[in-house]
């Protein structure tokens, strides 16, 4: 099988987030062969290197979303189009600026519960009218200021636009100087001002149009790139792909819903981090610049466009339950949804685990101090408090700390700091504690493969991930930090009790053969759902096509009963 | 303390403590958070940061909420109320116009003095220069090393240079074509008319240089190149000035028609000044070194500045071939009426360019070579310079498309020209194709 691995800012490139698992996937799944289609962030993201890449990895292709557009001339940048192309183009960037003009009927649940409802529906359906309230109603959010039917309609024009601008890119080619030129402005300009456009949107000015413009070249890159090639051509590129496995549902999925649309293949979505959720947070951090009309209209671009991207795809696997939650907030179907926790290479704490079994440890000394803590993360001030009321407790205690010591005072009676976190720093702690993560709490997992006992805030994917086999905390509570940690700390059988369990937990979920072994499932599972297609070989080929494949003999069943049967 | 009573409901009659809990626990939250309910712009991005600030779903329990989203819902729609987020002119509360126009190039708000004397001398005023602001070209991409998180395997890209700088093919013709036709522009209005005169007086080649000799050609020339090259800063500062003022229109206009009539005049204005400037710094140069001003090869060499200064104002706004098309118009004028005087002498096809020379002087050659060019070229630049899609380097470097790239102090932001060697490909036909181990023709494996 041909897999089309679709990422951005991610897998061949080291400096990026979300590597780690694609190559974990690929180098696991040696039996399938894999192209790779990343999209860049940025240059320093090009100059960082790749990984390096296993044979199965057939190619890789790359292409920036960032950086300038070519530049061509303003008076023949547009001068491409003819008059059909430009009226296409103004058709259908109108639709999807409307779109994203349009007032948003109660967050993303409106219009991700109606794409929900709606399910698989293409976009040619009749279910996708603005003013049906049964569909609207089917979407059961109670949105906002009875605006409900709008969102149904919002995501349908969107659609409706992207599909629009992806075939006029394919057939015109062009999109890239089209979506810069003075006629996108002035659609979008009259997009904002038309009534019942977002009040933020009313205030737009021309320097914001500017601003949006050019990010929605920028994002809609993948829709003019040579990656979909026909049947006939010699660079095929997605056509000949079998299954395409996008790595979030932002613009990386692009090229997977183009595929879909023109050849059928099916679309796998797997996130670890939500694509949405990382755009809120990021803008919450460095969009103080931008004037709140470009952020609204963004907000609402990658708002829509997840939406689209879980209504399509074929299949979506969250990290945990957190991102299962937002994605069914945002609109992917609950059918279709199948959590793939992420694995963690299990080998290099193996030792220290089964020695952790082993009461006296390999070398017939104690791992087991009973009074070292090990805190993973950044110090948060609350472990402070804790570790005083430790240590008043137990004087003995003492606390190692994994990362740099705050700059000027020394560390506390009893702190020490860790470089870096190998398999032995885990077999030091008697008690492992967890920082506030923001993600999947990986640390946590290594140290269950550890076969230690935690304790660990009540965060993000915690519960999940440790289950009852570690203590779990109020977030930011020192007086249950302590108290869970004295606990573990003066019981030794307690603490190797759920050692050992978070050890057969971690064995049984979190490694890497079963996160690999997971995803060779869903992949068989989407391509036999998916229909064959006739087109994929060249007939001047002898031996082109598998026999295989196309059996001789017809499996459906019979057209018409006999007589006798009594059916018709 | 508050209790929580409905409204119309009786007085607590049961003796049961009223629950401690605040009546509006949503309130609280409100007001923690005020800043980011203000400026959200959709309920789903308070969700995103609350769950970062650490609330959970207990937290919306708490607020008689069953989840996260519901809570920044109510959130959103309350916080949106009560503190509407101001609509300061050029959209943003926190960038000042300087910063927002970042590379706009105010005389003197954007760049030292210094980087404005090396710009307009050495690049800006008369070269046909492609940055828009006339200045040197905003930095290059950075090279310090960044530290980052490296992953178990790493390694360089096969393959050699994964992405060679590229541009489009036509790119580097016409502005190669530009060059040439500025350097025979401004040789040919340095000692050009000269040599006119001594072609159509007859005189054979070896006495083409006059009575002085080359030197005396040269020394003849010094009033005007002085002048050419003072005149390097009025034309950076008029470019400048017309990109501040359509960066200024641009943040302060509400809607595209409004821009346009802001902007209309400006670029007639700031060439009427480069012309002016150039006219009087020729006037004196002459003035002081030879002691006579004549009319005719001054205007003749003001024409030529005014041609410049429009073909670099055309040429950075994207209209690059219509520049070195009115450049290589002028070039072509000019050397038909140097080929015609020797070659035909009062005849053939070259006959009306030799006869505009002998009828008003030499001098008439470059003049009307130089301003019916660049007349055309204004008149023709004039709608698109007025565009707001060709001034999109004068605001902020737009939002990247990315969430996660962090920006480094030295990342070239989008937007921004980067000339490293690792230059990404640049347009969308041209992408990068690492063939890896690619066995057999394409498609044929199957596996």
């Amino acid at each position: 099988m041909r897999v089309g691995l679709l990422t951005e800012g991610g897998y061949p490139y080291a400096a990026g987030e979300g590597g780690e698992w694609c190559d974990q996937l690929v180098r696991g799944l040696d039996q399938h062969d894999f192209e790779v289609y990343a999209l860049s962030r940025g240059a320093r993201q090009e100059r960082g290197g790749w990984y390096g890449l296993p044979k199965q990895v057939r190619r890789v292709r790359t292409a920036p979303l960032w950086g300038d557009p070519p530049e061509g001339d303003t008076g023949r940048a547009y001068g491409a189009y003819g008059r059909r192309e430009r009226q296409r183009f103004e058709e259908h960037f109108g639709e999807l600026a409307a779109a994203l003009v349009a007032t948003d009927a109660g967050g993303a649940g409106g219009a991700g519960g109606a794409r929900g409802a709606g399910g698989a529906a293409d976009a040619s359906g009749a279910s996708g009218t603005p003013d049906d309230p049964a569909t609207a109603d089917a979407a059961g959010t109670g949105g906002a200021e009875g605006a409900a039917p709008s969102a149904e309609g919002q995501a349908y024009r969107f659609a409706e636009g992207l599909h629009g601008l992806a075939d006029l890119a394919r057939e015109a080619g062009g999109l890239g100087a089209a979506l810069r030129s003075e006629q996108a402005l002035r659609t979008l300009e009259a997009a904002c001002r038309a009534p019942g456009a977002h009040p933020a949107a009313y205030g737009i000015r021309v320097a914001d149009l500017l601003a949006v413009s050019a990010f929605l070249e920028r994002v809609l890159r993948p829709l003019s790139l040579d990656w979909y090639g026909a049947a006939g051509d010699h660079d095929r590129g997605l056509a000949a792909v079998d299954l395409c496995h996008a790595t979030s549902a932002g613009p990386a999925a692009l090229p997977g819903l183009l595929a879909k649309r023109f050849f059928g293949t099916p679309l796998l979505v797997t996130e670890y981090e939500v694509r949405l959720r990382a755009h809120y947070l990021s803008g919450a951090a460095d969009s103080a610049g931008l004037s709140l009309a470009v952020r609204t209209l963004i907000s609402s671009f990658h708002r829509l466009l997840s939406a689209e991207v879980y209504g399509r795809a074929d299949l979506i696997t969250p990290g945990d339950a957190r991102v299962r939650r937002w994605q069914e907030r945002c609109g992917a179907a609950r059918e279709r949804l199948r959590t793939v926790h992420p694995g963690v290479d299990e080998r290099p704490y193996d030792a220290v685990g089964q020695g952790a079994e082993d009461p006296r440890g390999p070398a017939g000394a104690s791992l087991d101090d009973g009074r070292t803590l090990l805190w993973l993360g950044d110090p948060e001030p609350h472990l402070w408090d804790a570790f005083a009321a430790v240590r008043a407790a137990e004087p003995g205690a003492a606390l190692r700390v994994v990362g740099a010591p705050a700059p000027g005072a020394g560390p506390p009676d009893g702190v020490t700091y860790e470089e870096t976190v190998r398999p032995e720093t885990y077999a030091a702690g008697s008690v492992v504690l967890a920082g506030a993560a923001d993600a999947f709490p990986l640390p946590l997992v290594e140290a269950m493969f550890c076969g230690r006992a935690t304790v660990a805030p009540d965060a993000c994917a915690v519960r999940e991930a440790v289950g009852g086999t570690g203590l779990v905390v109020p977030p930011g509570d020192p007086a249950a930090l302590a108290a869970a940690c004295l606990d573990l700390l003066r019981d030794p059988g307690r603490r190797a009790r759920l050692g050992a369990a978070a050890r057969e937990r971690a064995l049984e979920l979190f490694t890497v053969e079963r996160h690999v072994t997971a995803f060779r499932g869903i992949y068989l599972e989407l391509i036999s759902r998916a229909p064959v297609r006739q087109d994929g070989s060249d007939p001047s080929v002898p031996f082109g096509r598998a026999a295989g494949a196309h059996p001789p003999l017809h499996w459906s069943p019979r057209a018409a009963s006999p007589t006798w049967a009594g059916r018709p | 303390m508050s209790t929580s009573l409905r409204a119309g409901s009786p007085p607590n009659p049961t003796g049961i403590p009223a629950p401690t809990a605040p009546a509006d626990p949503v309130k609280a939250l409100l007001q923690h958070h005020r800043e980011l309910c203000a400026r959200a712009v959709d309920p789903l991005e308070i969700a995103a940061v609350l769950e970062a600030r650490g609330a959970a779903d207990h937290t919306a329990a708490e607020c008689r909420h069953r989840d996260l989203f519901s809570l920044a819902e109510e959130l959103y729609a309350r916080g949106r109320g009560t503190e509407p987020v101001p609509d300061v002119p050029g959209g943003t509360a926190t960038a000042p116009r300087g910063g927002g126009l970042r590379g706009a190039g105010f005389p003197h708000g954007g760049s030292p003095p210094g980087s404005l004397l090396r710009g307009g001398f050495l690049r800006g005023g008369l070269l046909l220069e492609d940055t828009p602001d006339g200045g040197v070209p905003r930095g290059g991409p950075p090279y310090g090393e960044l530290p980052h998180r490296g992953p178990r395997h790493r390694e360089p890209p096969r393959g050699g240079d994964p992405s060679p700088p590229c541009r489009p093919a036509g790119t580097y013709r016409w502005r190669a074509a530009r060059w040439v036709a500025v350097f025979w522009l401004i040789g040919y209005g340095l000692v050009g008319d000269r040599l006119l005169a001594a072609l159509l007086a007859g005189r054979p080649v070896r006495e083409l240089a006059g009575p002085g000799g080359p030197a005396g050609v040269l020394a003849a020339a010094v009033p005007t190149a002085l002048a050419l090259a003072c005149a390097a800063a009025p034309a950076a500062w008029s470019a400048r000035w017309f990109t501040a003022r359509a960066g200024r229109a641009l943040l302060g206009s509400r809607t595209l028609a409004e821009f346009r009539a802001r902007v209309r005049p400006v670029p007639v204005l700031a060439t009427v000044f480069h012309l002016a400037a150039l006219a009087a710094l020729l006037a004196a140069g002459h003035a002081a070194l030879r002691g006579t001003v004549s009319p005719g090869p001054l205007a003749a060499v003001t024409a030529l500045g005014g041609l410049l200064f429009v073909a670099r104002l055309a040429a950075s706004r994207g209209l690059g071939r219509a520049a070195a098309s009115a450049a290589l118009a002028a070039c072509a004028a000019e050397a038909a009426a140097l080929l015609g005087a020797p070659l035909s002498p009062g005849g053939g096809p070259l006959r009306p360019v030799t006869a505009l020379a002998e009828a008003h002087g030499p001098a008439a050659v470059p003049l009307v070579a130089c301003a019916v060019p660049a007349l055309a070229l204004l008149t023709l630049a004039l709608p698109a310079l007025t565009r707001a899609s060709a001034h999109r380097s004068a605001v902020a470097p737009a939002v990247s498309a990315d969430p996660a790239d962090p920006a480094a102090p030295g990342e070239p932001r989008p937007g921004e020209p980067s000339t490293g060697p690792h230059t990404p490909v640049r347009g969308a036909r041209k992408m990068t194709v690492h063939p890896i181990r690619t066995a057999g023709p394409e498609g044929g494996r199957d596996r």
